[in-house]
């Protein structure tokens, strides 16, 4: 978080975390192709040869002014391969907010679990424990023949209360409902936190 | 930019600093020839940016900047050779890129030809930091308080509004 009270200009970082393939870019992909491009940057993606996610991608937007204050949103997503844990981390760094992109998949579940306590840790050490830091939780690839019932795929991860939406990424189903989540959740944070 | 700046580490730039910074930085640019020298704070947002804009996509920049900072000062820690101040140098054919950590809040990005001697940017690269330390050794906190002055509920409604009105489906 970063406030310039004179210009009254709030910058939030959110973090888009979650397990390899689970549609993190997917999702911020579609955010960019969304957003009218005046209000928006680039987005910057550092992948491999193989399209993965290979450091992060990011990009901002700027929305108009809420209440005299403009919030300049920077969103991010991690590289979600096992072996990247360490970039994680930094990305993850001064996060005001996280989305976790998991996979619908029965295929998938323990991935979705591994990355769920990776980030508890991660969080943790950041001194930003789940249960502090805003929290949603996206359940993609809701068009696979194979997807679990959400409330299964809830009891795998044990997730407690955040507030979780079905997504099908890559047509853009369920990705602003979820930017429209954390966007509220960390602003109403920042609120409660600067009072 | 000539306007106050809260940074990340809670510190402002009120607009003398930024002042001596932009003199300091534009001395920079003259003294080591750079092709350009940025200054961002540790999200990437830039703060001050001398030298040939040209296409560069700043916002980019800025992001890349700090992240290439942070990955570099992760390796070091890893293989225990962290130590304050990191400076990092990539050597090309036709011009000398430097990224140089101030003070944990701010970054230095200078892009300079490979003609220049290198030893020689390394010492600008330093003397502008310490002179950057000392214009904001004197921070002015400004005031916080409620930042948005606003019953809860109107806050959803105008938060939602304002993302609708950037959103085209
Ligand atoms: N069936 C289906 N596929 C999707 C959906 N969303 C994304 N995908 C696909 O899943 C694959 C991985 O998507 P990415 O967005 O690259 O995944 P990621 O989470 O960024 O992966 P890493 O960068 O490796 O962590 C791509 O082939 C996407 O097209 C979805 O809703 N349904
Ligand atoms: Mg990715």
């Amino acid at each position: 978080m970063n406030i310039n009270w004179q210009l009254r200009q709030l910058r939030l970082k959110i973090v888009y975390y979650g397990p390899a393939m689970s549609g993190k870019t997917t999702n911020i992909e579609q955010i960019h192709k969304r957003i009218d491009p005046n209000n928006r940057s680039n987005l910057v993606s550092l992948k491999t040869n193989e399209d993965r996610t290979l450091f992060f991608d990011f990009m901002q937007f700027e929305l108009g002014k809420v209440c005299g204050m403009a919030p300049c949103i920077q969103l991010y997503t991690v590289p979600g391969q096992e072996y990247y844990k360490a970039s994680r981390k930094l990305v993850l760094r001064g996060a005001d907010g996280v989305v976790f992109v998991a996979d619908s998949s029965a295929a998938r579940i323990g991935d979705n679990l591994e990355s769920w306590l990776d980030m508890d840790s991660a969080l943790a050490e950041m001194n930003h424990p789940i249960g502090k830091i805003p929290l949603v939780v996206q359940y993609n690839k809701r068009d696979l023949a194979d997807a679990v019932p959400v409330i299964n795929l809830r009891k795998s991860l044990g997730v407690g209360e955040f507030p979780q939406f079905e997504a099908v990424a890559f047509n853009g189903e369920g990705v602003f409902n979820t930017l429209k989540s954390i966007v509220n959740d960390v602003i109403f944070q920042v609120q409660k936190e600067l009072q | 930019m000539k306007n106050p700046m809260r940074l990340t580490g809670g510190m402002s730039i009120i607009p003398s600093q930024e002042e001596l910074i932009d003199t300091i930085l534009s001395s920079q640019l003259e003294k080591s020839q750079a092709r350009l020298i940025l200054l961002i704070d540790t999200s990437g947002q830039v703060i001050s940016f001398h030298g040939e804009r040209g296409s560069i996509d700043l916002v980019a920049l800025g992001a890349l900047t700090a992240s290439d900072l942070a990955a570099s000062e992760e390796i070091a820690r890893i293989s225990n050779l962290y130590q304050e101040n990191q400076m990092v140098i990539r050597q090309g054919s036709k011009m000398n890129t430097i990224v140089y950590d101030v003070n944990h809040n701010l970054i230095l990005l200078y892009i300079v030809p490979a003609t220049v001697p290198l030893g020689w940017v390394c010492y600008l690269v330093r003397e502008s930091s310490s002179q950057i330390n000392e214009a904001l050794s004197k921070i002015q906190e400004i005031s916080g308080g409620r930042i948005f002055e606003s019953e809860n509920a109107n806050l959803h409604e105008m938060i939602n509004n304002a993302l609708d009105q950037v959103w085209k489906d």
